[in-house]
């Protein structure tokens, strides 16, 4: 999946996560980068760190800039806002 | 197409609405003991954030325990491009039932149908107009997997251009024309919302109006109003004991062969007993079939 | 070299700690006894025709003759509206005066000054009840000479009756004062209702201080801190912003799942057999403690029970229990919104208790111990059901006892209320990074998925499943906290005591090390 502008999805509210998924400029190679705000990051860091990673990688994105503000999102909910954040960066637009 | 046996059967006396877009009221909902749980991509969501509610919904569904309630899905309209991604998306989680906003026609229901193929997910159909509501029977009987039908108050009188009212004598006849529809037709009929969270003794006296006319559910739009919802569809300690007793001399009259049964006195025919043995299916939901603790 | 022991709790306890005389490992809610007699109050001589009142603060801390080293107090009934504390430290590092040791009784705001005091060598010690606002990561980064005491609600007055906390000063934000230093909290400007906490400080501490923003000209006849332990009045513009000392009707919640909860606690109670005639009950201030009164209210109409006392912090809805003639009495250490303040000063059934008939153990009596039911909330418990009501997730400091222990210690049933997450963070665990509650005085935990009953409560365990109440055991709960939100990491410590916690008797309970994360900063 080809990262082709801004995609944002979920909220700041308490329980959800925002996440905004960007492309890179394309001289460097191929990677993801990844920068992680969380309000719980002291015990769940990795954890949220370990679900974005494999959702992107089931989504097929491996060229991208993601930022993640989470407000004590539960892991199925920061796979609904990365997988809708990433949807909304392609030029398909998102849908299946 | 075969819905689940047990989906006909199934207790619905609180239909819970969740906002579809909300992961915390998305994961605290099981708590508050409602028979079913409706997570709601229609009303609750803004039309810009339909695709980010749809995969939230189908992460939900499918990694979250809901403590044993029965999960459901009001999809958006399936005329709609956002209604058919729905029920696409859908297809791939265990959701029991799909809630069909704005049923009008036997045949818009027979498109979901179609759509679903062969998975067993059963349908509620909304009554949501003046169409809608008179074409009850026809919508109810559209297709096997409609289970129930339920009436949406708010917006048949919006398209009425009537005002509610709290009494709600302007919506009675229409609430009848859909409970009588659900009986016609052998399907559940589920009550409309009742819009004021604070009325605690309000939403009991409207729960016990549709009671009274034929409803076996009722929606709800506040985790508050599910143990008033639940209470008030709840039997009595003598209901259940004089259903009790019905069935028991119904069972022992077929075993002697009788044809006529009486208990004290009176005539038990067929409907009398399918309404003691409804009664106590409602009994047994709330917990109070027979264990003791209930006889007061 | 520190040899380490255990406390009760299962906690290991150093056998000395910097600033302590003794190390005594907590034994159990009721091992341990006074060790002597009372410390001696402070005698004075007084003259006829003398003026309590001094020109200013400087004059006050002059006359007291407070030098470096000395312990100051303060008291918290002003809350987040207090201006006497800061007053007051700003004139001492004026002075030039350092090294002190500061006590306050209870919950206190902290300003960005607070740093400051502490960074200047004013404060390099503390004995405290209640770590807010930016006290805990100042704690944390160790800045203190000693680690910080932190003493629950009867264990304070305890120790300063014990002389194990020995105040030179104590500085008495006073909301009215008349001319022979007669106090109260009840009239005033800046009125806050209850002074409880301050009574102990008032006859222990070697000199007293009232800071007043209301010298009435008449003399006082409702007194809740006598003349007799007052040498010296102050007045100033403004003790506090009332907008902050007192805020109005404290509400009950509308969060549904707080709510469920409160449902779920009402009818514990219920089914516990202790709503009887003589009840007597105390539940916090929090939206779900105040719905539990309110449900446990229609239970007593229903049942027509009439209570015996309410107790603890009090709010306009437990006050309108007094007057609806629920209860006979309210027994008020802490008064938290105007309704409860009102009502102090006028209805003689609504009585001002101190600190230490509250809920010192070492007393002939004390009212917790009267107590039927207490409903407390938690940061997280432990599958012993051991509470921590003082450390966050990550090890630092951000609350602190009160009258916890002391309650659940008291009374005879002892429910604490929680959601099973706080945030993503689970608060059913199997090990409690603080002990500051042991688990053998808590009966029960309820939860949004359940109530959890503790094994030693059979008798409680059999009422329940009579009376159809969900019952779940503690590990389900936690099985299912991790389930829903993963298992999350928990900090490392250093060797390094920041905070040790005293139980209500004295006895160290457990210590507070400082987190891996937070050394060197």
């Amino acid at each position: 999946m080809k990262i082709v502008r801004n995609g944002q999805a979920g909220t700041l509210e308490s329980g959800d996560v925002m996440v905004i998924v960007s492309p890179r400029s394309p001289e460097a190679g191929a990677q993801l980068e990844l920068e992680v705000h969380s309000i719980v990051e002291a015990q769940y860091g990795e954890e949220i760190r370990r679900v974005v990673r494999e959702t992107l990688s089931e989504l097929g994105v491996v060229d991208a800039r993601v930022t993640i503000q989470d407000r004590g999102a539960l892991d199925y909910c920061i796979r609904a806002r990365v997988e809708a954040a990433a949807h909304r960066a392609t030029a398909a637009d998102g849908e299946k | 197409m075969m819905i689940a046996t047990n989906a006909k059967e199934r207790i619905r006396r609180s239909m819970l609405f969740v906002p579809g877009n909300n992961p915390s009221m998305i994961q605290t909902c099981p708590i508050y003991g409602a028979d079913t749980i409706i997570l709601d991509l229609e009303d609750s969501v803004a039309p810009s954030q339909k695709d980010a509610a749809r995969r939230l919904v189908v992460h939900a569904v499918r990694e979250l325990d809901f403590a044993g309630a029965e999960i459901a899905v009001r999809v958006n309209p399936p005329d709609t491009e956002d209604g058919k991604r729905d029920i696409e998306a859908l297809k791939h989680v265990d959701v029991q039932v799909l809630l069909i906003p704005k049923a009008e026609t036997p045949e818009y229901v027979v498109g979901v149908d179609r759509q679903l193929g062969d998975l067993p997910t059963a349908l509620i159909p909304m009554l949501e107009t003046p169409a809608g509501v008179l074409r009850g029977s026809e919508i109810a009987a559209s297709c096997g997997r409609v289970v129930a039908i339920a009436f949406g108050a708010e917006d048949y009188a919006t398209s009425m251009g009537i005002q509610r009212t709290k009494a709600g004598r302007e919506v009675f006849t229409a609430r009848c024309l859909v409970a009588m529809a659900a009986r016609a037709c052998g399907v559940a009929a589920i009550d409309t919302v009742f819009v004021d969270v604070n009325d605690e003794e309000g939403l009991a006296a409207d729960t016990r109006e549709a009671i009274s006319v034929g409803f076996e559910g009722k929606l709800s739009i506040n985790p508050r109003q599910v143990e008033t919802i639940n209470r008030e569809f709840t039997p009595t300690a003598a209901q259940i004991d004089r259903a009790r007793r019905v069935v028991e001399a119904y069972e022992d009259g077929i075993r002697r062969g009788l044809g006529a049964i009486a208990l004290d006195g009176k005539m038990i025919d067929m409907p009398v007993v399918q309404r003691a043995q409804t009664v106590l299916k409602m009994a047994k939901a709330a917990g109070c079939d027979g264990a003791g603790g209930e006889r007061e | 070299m520190r040899l380490n022991m255990l406390s009760a709790a299962g906690r290991e306890i150093p056998d000395s700690i910097a600033g302590r005389k003794t190390v005594a490992p907590y034994r159990g809610p009721f091992a341990s006894g006074p060790a002597g007699p009372r410390a001696p109050m402070p005698a004075s001589c007084s003259r006829p025709g003398e003026n309590k009142t001094l020109a200013n603060l400087k004059e006050a801390i002059q006359a007291v003759g407070l030098k470096d080293g000395m312990t100051v107090s303060f008291h918290h009934h002003l809350r987040f509206g207090d201006r006497v504390t800061n007053m007051v430290l700003d004139t001492i590092r004026e002075m030039g005066i350092r090294d002190l040791k500061f006590t306050v009784t209870g919950p206190h705001p902290v300003d960005d000054l607070f740093a400051n005091y502490i960074e200047d060598g004013v404060i390099t010690r503390m004995e405290h009840g209640f770590i807010v606002d930016e006290l805990g990561p100042i704690l944390t980064r160790g800045l203190l000479r000693e680690p910080v005491t932190i003493r629950t609600h009867g264990g304070r007055p305890r120790a300063i009756e014990a002389g194990e906390l020995s105040i030179d000063v104590a500085f008495i934000a006073a909301p009215c004062v008349d001319r022979f230093g007669n106090i109260n909290g009840a009239d005033g400007t800046s009125r806050c209702g209850s002074l409880g906490y301050a009574m102990a400080d008032a006859q222990y501490a070697r000199r007293v201080v009232a800071v007043t923003d209301s010298l009435s000209q008449a003399p006082l006849t409702r007194i809740s801190i006598p003349g007799t332990q007052v040498d010296h009045i102050v007045c100033v513009d403004n003790i506090g912003d009332s907008s902050k000392i007192a805020t109005g009707a404290i509400r009950s919640t509308k969060n549904p799942r707080d709510i469920l909860i409160a449902q779920e606690i009402a009818a514990a109670v219920e089914a516990s057999g202790l709503v009887r005639d003589g009840f007597s009950f105390q539940a916090g201030t929090g939206g779900v403690s105040l719905a539990v009164t309110q449900l446990v209210a229609g239970i007593m109409q229903r049942e027509k029970v009439h209570g015996s006392f309410l107790l603890g912090g009090i709010t306009g809805s437990t006050v309108s229990l007094l007057e609806q003639g629920f209860f006979d009495a309210i027994y008020d250490v802490q008064s938290f919104d105007l309704d409860a303040i009102a009502s102090l000063g006028s209805n003689p059934r609504h009585v001002e208790i101190s600190a230490s008939y509250y809920a010192n153990p070492h007393n002939k009596g004390c009212a917790v111990h009267g107590l039927d039911v207490v409903i407390l909330s938690a940061l997280e418990v432990d599958t012993k059901f051991n509470v921590n009501v003082l450390t966050g997730a990550d090890g630092v400091m951000r609350a602190g006892p009160g009258g916890h222990p002391d309650t659940a210690a008291g009374a005879k049933l002892t429910i604490i209320g929680t959601p099973l997450l706080h945030g993503r963070i689970p608060a059913i665990v199997d090990d409690v990074i603080t002990v500051v509650t042991p688990g053998e005085t808590v009966d029960v935990v309820a939860t949004e998925y359940g109530l959890a009953v503790n094994p030693a409560r059979q008798d409680l365990l059999q009422s329940f499943k009579q009376a159809r109440l969900p019952v779940v055991s503690i590990q389900e709960l936690k099985a299912r906290a991790e389930q829903m939100a993963g298992t999350p990491k928990r900090p490392e410590f250093t060797d390094e005591i920041i905070g040790v916690v005293e139980y209500r008797d004295g006895t160290v309970i457990d210590v507070v090390r400082q987190p891996v994360a937070w050394a060197g900063r």
